[in-house]
């Protein structure tokens, strides 16, 4: 017999147990049978025959025992004997189960969802082919998280050149694209990628073709080129219902026609998880961009080859890189940022979200571990108490001859039962919390856009935590029950209930002590968001929209006038502000290329004239350019000089306003007014004289410091601008973009209105981590709570049934009601002070973990910690008042006779 | 049956597999067959035999199929398989060894120490 032909036999006799007891019968009567026949045959009557036969087969049921274990199958039946008991045992106490389940599904349910949560922000490696020999070529030495790739003309050296890569691929970071699809305008998720791009990945197209090297250039006759276009299985199902013919299907694309070539298998969905791409275009179609030589705009992957180590291969593209930089005449001693070739393990794909998001996700997952811990020793608790009322029975067994391995053995049974009916719950409340902070995250601006699966990988992950939570939970009360002395069951009353209670009574003070920890924590998020909302950004907060407008400038012509081409396109913006100034409904308009809040940044370098160069560092300066009323529309204060007006024209004198930061750093306590600065390397080189100082403003974050700024008028603008930020300042401020959109489509070319969002929704968005802790922390510090008054409640109404006796001599010999209640009530009291004073310093020292998560609060927070403990207190006591006022209507002659 | 001897432990599995060495066979069969075989001279605890047989089975040595008995009733016909056949010549040179050696050891005499 075969390994697995006895496995099935084992299985099969596992699952349909009567199967073989039936064929264990047969086989047995037969022999009987044969065997009284045999006797019949030698002269001896029927009935004696039958004895005779009978008597020498012995028992037959022990026979079959003795055959059962042969195969090995006596523990598979004691524990279907268990299983059945428990089961009935579950049974008979609905409320019991029911709150023992409730709290391991809220515990595990917790730790799963997070779990999802973390293992595809965090662990999970792209589903491509060998994810860990794919490497970020990253040129900024690694300051990056790869995401720094070398400019266009380097990368296609490197590619062409180097030893060490099997492939090496360039892509953009991806965002939104306005693509037309058979007549309907549409926003898609898509991304720009150098030919090379699936092959290193080895993603294989599921139907049609990926791209192949003739996609990086365009075909001979410009004209009628149509880039081919890869979609993901998602957009091929949302948009086409999965059709096959959607190959060679045209989609507009901005001007250019593109056609659908291939689709891509479901689990692929780009590089950065949390940004899924829908659409993969060559980088020919962004051709502008490809040939300058300074310009930094995307990322490299490269697949590196069997047996080549990371160091020589590094040490090989960096030796191209350096030569290319020298040729472009930025030696080595004058970069700072671009200065060497890093290679970033690309396994997990471009992972900005791991930056952000590591931190709050493992504190997070340090939460739910605690609750569970908390759900677990309220299980215990529970089980404690039941098992001190099943002494007698406990006993019992031990004395007819139970071995003990056995009955631990049993209660383990229950154990895993409870635990595995409260991972099937969690599985259900993790299902829900899943898509719920998926839905959290996808609806900020930022649009994270998360696909947890519960794959087998959470599973096992559900299997492990259930097993090592029944294991915590039933051993102690397991071990605890089966220290009974078989010998004197009667005993076990008396002398068994105080350390029931001592056991009671520690779980308890765990629970509360975690709780505090768990409260605090909360109470620290929440200051920290309070902090946040109040810390005093720089710009009004209310009543604000932005929108972002965008126009198709004609190509770019490296040979026309610079000055000339800036104030045409500046002209046609003002032609839309115009038109907006004039709309009802706004109280004050202003187009900037940048807005508080909006994330994009412009940096450029500074130079002050007449004042000698300073450091590459200190030069850095966020340029942003505005019209006249954008200090009055987001409400940004000059302290120093004028705000720019009307006057300031592309003709007249170039003018400049510093922000604090920035006229602090270059003028010191000198005034900056007057002074000239130049935008050094910019197409324009004309000097801007300096006319204001504003107040700082933070950009992007409320955390972050504020940034060094300078704002020109955005009729004088160094940049060609090609898109504007709308600033609207109304009474009513979503309800002017339709107004917006018109003027757009009346004034600016191609126009495309975007990204319409209040700065209040900014501010929101910018906090997406913050409130996504403090929320989480308060949701389970919340359910913290309520375990832990549980544990109170039930270590106090056995107190109160214990001492019920006690309680009735007391009242009858004259003690008063509020006497009885306070006695009941000080155990609570003093078990909460214990826990206190165990749990505070707990906090202080895991608070320091959790202090680069907080704003403007310190770890030690005394108003935070004190809170929590208030609270704790509050709600413990009145957990313990309904016990305490049981005890105080107890009826003394009822107690003195019920013993 | 007061002149028979008990079975030796472990001796009972031995000769189960020389029982069923000679021919297909159901319990009862085996029980008979190793009546036949010893002279009659063993007395075997009838119910200890299928917990041997379901052990032996389970350790690949036996397999069986269902057959149609001498009076007609479904049976459930023990065989040997590859392993069984050379478990049962090993088993079957260690009893050789042993009980060559056990009876070296009991014919010793005085003088040959």
């Amino acid at each position: 017999m075969s390994l697995r032909s006895r496995l099935v036999v084992w299985l099969r006799s596992a699952w349909r147990p009567s199967d073989l007891d039936r064929e264990m019968d047969d086989e047995m009567r037969l022999h009987i049978d044969m065997s009284k026949r045999d006797l019949l045959r030698q002269g001896i009557p029927p009935d004696e025959a039958r004895r005779q036969a009978l008597a020498a087969f012995g028992s037959i049921d022990a026979a079959k025992d003795d055959c059962r274990d042969a195969l090995g199958l006596r523990l598979l039946t004691e524990l279907r004997g268990d299983l059945r008991y428990a089961a009935r045992l579950l049974r008979r106490s609905p409320a019991f189960t029911a709150v023992a389940v409730l709290s391991l599904g809220l515990g595990i349910g917790a730790n799963t969802a997070i779990f999802a949560l973390v293992d595809t922000v965090l662990l999970k490696t792209m589903p491509v082919k060998e994810p860990w020999r794919l490497y970020f070529v990253d040129n900024s030495g690694g300051k990056s998280n790869g995401s720094n790739g070398p400019p266009y003309p380097c990368f296609e050296i490197l590619r062409d050149h180097n030893r060490f890569f099997s492939g090496l691929a360039a892509f953009d970071g991806g965002g939104p694209m306005n693509v037309t699809i058979d007549g309907t305008p549409e926003r898609v998720r898509g991304q720009f990628a150098s030919a090379a791009y699936f092959d290193v990945l080895g993603v294989r197209p599921i139907l049609g073709r990926a791209f192949t090297s003739a996609d990086d250039r365009p075909s001979a006759d410009a004209a009628t080129d149509t880039p081919p276009a890869v979609i993901s299985e998602v957009f091929w199902e949302r948009r086409f219902a999965r059709s096959p013919d959607i190959l060679g299907k045209p989609i507009l694309l901005g001007r250019t026609w593109i056609t659908i070539v291939g689709v891509t298998a479901r689990a692929f969905r780009g590089l950065r998880p949390g940004s899924p791409v829908d659409l993969t275009l060559p980088m020919r179609v962004s051709e502008n961009r490809l040939t300058s030589k300074a310009y930094w705009w995307f990322s490299v992957i490269g697949r590196l080859k069997d047996g080549a180590s990371v160091e020589e291969a590094r040490a090989d593209l960096d030796g191209m890189f350096q030569a290319y930089m020298k040729d472009l005449g930025l030696k080595g001693n004058s970069r700072t940022y671009f200065d060497q070739i890093a290679l970033v393990p690309a396994a997990r794909g471009l992972n900005d979200l791991r930056n952000d998001f590591a931190t709050p996700l493992w504190i997070v997952m340090a939460i739910v571990g605690l609750v569970l811990l908390i759900g677990c020793a309220n299980v215990a608790n529970l089980l404690v108490a039941r098992a001190s009322a099943r002494q007698s029975e406990i006993a019992v067994r031990l004395a007819i001859g139970a071995g003990r391995g056995r009955l631990v053995r049993q209660l383990l049974t229950e154990g895993a039962l409870l635990v595995t009916l409260g991972a099937g719950v969690g599985l259900l409340f993790a299902r829900w919390g899943v898509s719920t902070l998926v839905r959290f995250l996808a609806g900020g601006q930022g649009s994270i856009l998360l696909e947890p699966h519960f794959d087998g990988r959470v599973l096992t992950f559900v299997a492990i935590v259930a097993a090592l939570t029944g294991l915590l939970f039933s051993i102690v009360p397991a071990l605890h029950a089966t220290r009974t002395d078989a010998a004197k069951p009667d005993s076990v009353r008396t002398s068994t209930p105080g350390r029931r209670a001592r056991i009671g009574q520690a779980l308890v003070v765990i629970q509360v002590s975690l709780s505090l920890v768990l409260l605090s924590g909360a109470a620290l998020f929440i200051r920290t968001l309070q902090k946040l909302n109040s810390v005093d950004a720089g710009f009004a907060r209310h009543g604000i929209a932005t929108m972002r407008v965008e126009a198709m400038l004609a190509p770019f012509d490296a040979t026309r006038d610079a000055h000339q081409e800036h104030a045409q396109v500046a002209r046609m913006w003002e032609g839309l502000l115009e038109r907006l100034e004039s709309q009802p409904g706004i109280s004050s308009v202003a187009l900037s290329t940048m807005s508080p809040m909006a994330r994009r940044s412009r940096g450029v370098l500074v130079d002050v004239v007449g004042a000698p160069q300073r450091s590459e560092s200190d030069r850095g300066i966020s340029l942003n350019h505005v019209t006249a009323d954008y200090f009055g529309t987001f409400g940004i204060r000059l302290i120093e000089g004028r705000a720019f007006t009307d006057r300031d024209r592309a003709t007249s004198t170039r003018v400049a306003i510093l922000n604090r930061s920035a006229a602090r750093l270059y003028f010191g306590d000198a005034s900056p007014i007057g002074r000239l600065v130049k935008f050094t390397g910019q197409r324009i080189q004309d000097p801007y004289e300096i006319v204001g100082v504003a107040q700082d403003t933070r950009y992007g974050s409320l955390r972050k410091e504020p940034e060094r700024m300078a704002y020109l008028p955005l009729s004088q603008a160094v940049d060609r601008v090609s898109s504007v930020i709308v600033g609207v300042r109304a009474p009513e401020p979503t309800g002017v973009v339709g107004g917006v959109r018109d003027a757009a489509a009346k004034t600016v070319t191609g126009a495309a209105v975007t990204d319409v969002i209040t700065i209040d929704q900014q501010i929101d968005d910018s906090m997406l981590r913050e409130r996504l802790v403090a929320l989480l922390a308060t949701v389970f510090g919340g359910l913290a709570l309520v375990l832990a008054c549980m544990g109170v409640y039930g270590v106090l109404s056995y107190a109160v049934l214990r001492r019920t006796r006690e309680i009735g001599v007391r009242l009858a010999i004259g003690a008063g009601r509020g006497s009885v209640i306070w006695l009941i009530l000080r155990e609570t009291v003093l078990l909460i002070a214990i826990a206190l004073v165990i749990g505070i310093p707990v906090v202080l020292l895991t608070a320091r973990y959790v202090q680069a998560q907080l704003f403007e609060v310190t770890p030690a927070d005394p108003l935070a910690i004190s809170a929590a403990a208030a609270l704790l207190v509050a709600v413990g006591a009145l957990a313990a008042f309904l016990p305490a006022r049981r005890a105080s209507n107890v009826d003394p002659m009822v107690a003195l006779r019920c013993e | 049956m007061s002149d028979s001897t008990e079975v030796l432990q472990g001796t009972l599995d031995l000769l189960i597999l020389k029982a069923v060495s000679l021919g297909r066979l159901h319990g009862y069969g085996v029980l008979l067959r190793i009546q036949q075989i010893t002279g009659d001279r063993l007395q075997i605890q009838q119910g200890s035999l299928y917990p041997a047989l379901y052990r032996l089975e389970r350790q690949g040595y036996l397999t069986h199929e269902w057959g149609e008995s001498e009076n007609g009733r479904k049976a459930k016909y023990y065989r040997l398989t590859a392993a069984g056949r050379r478990r049962f010549k090993e088993e079957t040179e260690y009893w050789q060894r042993f009980s060559d050696a056990i009876g070296l050891a009991l014919k010793a005499v005085p003088e040959d120490v």
